[in-house]
């Protein structure tokens, strides 16, 4: 077999040789880039196998055009299909890979529909064609030639181009300069090249323009891609930063320096709140009246996260007011009741306990706004469920109105008052850990002070949980009531 | 998880919950209720398949009670002992119909 390739020829095998490397390449980089949406890198992907393909089909019939033998005809007649099939499914996937790049997916459909169909007409006119040369057809010399019907091989790729241009101006609000550029310079420069490529015969321009342009284009929306994907970085981490501020400001509305009472013997508080993220809407609060007075609250918001947190200050601040002002708990209830059902557009509510510990006697007087049960410990008895009176949630009804009731604490009784994340911790086997599990912690030291309390409940609910991620905000407080000494 | 089925016959439309209604989920019922209470006037929530209510799915529920407390009426069914115990630590009880 004697190769006898003319400059022109061998000029056309260097474009392609270059244009299949350079594909490649870019094969490689879209395929390893991780911070590119991935409709746009599959298109992509796609869009690169496509074109070499192509060219490589075209490189094939360029070098064996001529080349006498059986074997060589069939040859070319089968990349010389691929090669014309392959130039209308390119056209196609630029135009999905438009739709990717402006983001309107639901168009993707739709072109694919359409592809579909021309693709279907586009095979039909060359299997149809080929016994009679219609399209294209070799000589006897195994010679290339464009048959009489060569321009409706190309109405593939016309019609999707020119869906392509479509999509390129309906969109055009949703690209960059730049990537518009780049989009139109890719549907343009092959059109240059063929018309310059006249005056060359035979130099294969269009695969050198296609190729650049391509590359080009690649080159310009990865650059976009990565710049938003760095935007979103920025974003996120600074949405970060926000919330490590807003969970420090919600940790300190709240008592949280112990012990909080230093000058009274009486009685002994410590409480904690562990928000299941960064900010929560469970709160407790504890403070003086008058010398005479301590208010206690537990409360839980409905929902999580910064909704719920923004709730959690308004009702704490609103609660706090209205019990400073020498209420009673359940009017206290009623009023912060009213003052947040006046204005509760995103209808949010929280759950209250409430108690009010005369200090010199240990008459506590309470009202529920539907939260859980309190657990009270007699003097000398055990930790239980306190089965209290319960009222609606506080923000759920305008004019709902709240019953409080009394019990008097002896000295060495305590309480211990928690929101629903503590019974309802789930194991990775989805059980909770239940009330019971929370009165057996209690109730293995029940001369316990306060810190204790909570940190056997804690360690309890822990060892249950084990590696389940905390799914709710868990938020406790515990109290001892140890009397005035004589 | 939460699987939501709706049938409507004329007014009467019985919405049926099957999972569990939290955080994560009441979204989806908040979403599926706001456009299918238009013109009805007689609201059954079926809860038989209903494990467990969080504070975010009660939330959703009293919106639907208020919506239905203007334009007809609403009843809860199959309430299992969890949920009702539940509906009554937070009162709910009291404003809800449960059959």
């Amino acid at each position: 077999m004697n190769f006898d390739i003319s400059i022109v020829s061998l000029i056309n095998i260097l474009f392609i040789a270059a244009g299949i490397g350079v594909c490649g390449l870019c094969f490689l980089q879209i395929t390893s880039s991780r911070h590119i949406r991935k409709e746009v890198r599959n298109y992509f992907q796609l869009f690169f196998v496509l074109i070499t393909l192509y060219i490589s089909t075209h490189l094939v019939r360029e070098i064996m055009n001529g080349i006498p033998g059986a074997g060589v005809r069939v040859t070319l007649q089968i990349v010389t299909f691929v090669e014309l099939a392959v130039a209308g499914l390119m056209a196609q996937t630029m135009s999905v890979l438009v739709a990717a790049v402006a983001k309107r997916e639901q168009n993707i459909k739709p072109v694919w529909i359409m592809l579909l169909c021309v693709l279907g007409v586009h095979l039909v006119i060359l299997i149809a064609s080929l016994p009679f040369g219609f399209v294209y057809y070799f000589d006897a010399d195994n010679v290339y030639h464009r048959g009489a019907g060569y321009l409706l091989s190309n109405l593939c790729p016309i019609i999707m181009l020119a869906v392509d241009t479509y999509l390129l101006i309906k969109y055009r609000k949703n690209f960059t300069g730049l990537t518009r550029v780049a989009f139109w310079n890719y549907l343009v420069a092959p059109l240059v090249a063929v018309a310059i490529q006249a005056f060359f015969y035979g130099v294969q321009l269009i695969i050198f323009a296609t190729v650049g342009a391509t590359v080009f284009m690649f080159g310009v929306i990865l650059k976009d891609q990565n710049a938003k994907y760095e935007k979103q970085q920025q974003e996120s981490s600074r949405i970060e930063t926000e919330l490590t501020l807003a969970s420090n400001i919600q940790a300190d509305m709240v008592p949280n320096i112990y012990p909080a009472f230093p000058d009274r013997d009486e009685f002994d508080i410590y409480a904690t709140m562990d928000p299941a993220k960064e900010v929560g809407g469970d709160f407790y609060d504890f403070f003086l009246i008058d010398s005479d007075h301590l208010c206690m609250v537990m409360a839980d918001v409905s929902g999580k996260g910064v909704p719920a947190a923004l709730f959690m200050m308004a009702s704490k601040i609103i609660l706090a007011n209205n019990a400073m002002i020498g209420k009673s708990p359940a009017q206290i209830l009623t009023d912060t009741n009213d003052a947040i059902c006046s204005n509760n557009r995103e209808e949010m509510f929280v759950t209250v306990w409430l108690g009010i510990l005369e200090i010199s006697t240990g008459k506590l007087t309470a009202a529920n706004a539907g939260h859980e049960y309190p657990v009270v410990k007699h003097a000398g008895g055990k930790f239980e469920i306190f089965k209290d009176k319960h009222g609606f949630v506080i923000g759920g009804m305008a004019g709902a109105k709240y019953k409080e009731y009394e019990m008097t604490l002896e000295p060495g009784a305590r309480l211990f008052l928690y929101t629903d994340g503590v019974p309802e911790a789930t194991n990775g086997n989805n059980e909770l850990f239940g009330m019971d599990r929370v009165l057996g912690a209690l109730n293995e030291n029940v001369d316990a002070g306060t810190v204790e309390m909570l940190k056997t409940v804690r360690r309890s609910v822990d060892e249950f949980v084990k590696e389940a991620e905390q799914f709710d905000d868990l938020t406790m407080l515990g109290f001892e009531y140890k009397g005035v000494k004589q | 998880m939460l699987n939501i089925s709706q049938s409507k016959s004329d007014t009467a439309l019985t919405v049926a919950l099957e999972g569990r209604l939290d955080t994560t989920t009441a979204p989806q019922l908040e979403s599926e209720l706001k456009g299918a209470l238009d013109g009805v006037t007689d609201l059954t929530l079926d809860l038989t398949a209903l494990e467990y209510v969080s504070s975010a799915g009660l939330r959703v529920i009293l919106s639907a009670q208020k919506i239905m407390n203007a334009q007809g009426k609403m009843k809860l069914t199959g309430v299992s002992e969890a949920v009702m115990e539940i509906f009554e630590v937070t009162g709910f009880a009291d404003i809800l119909t449960i059959e």
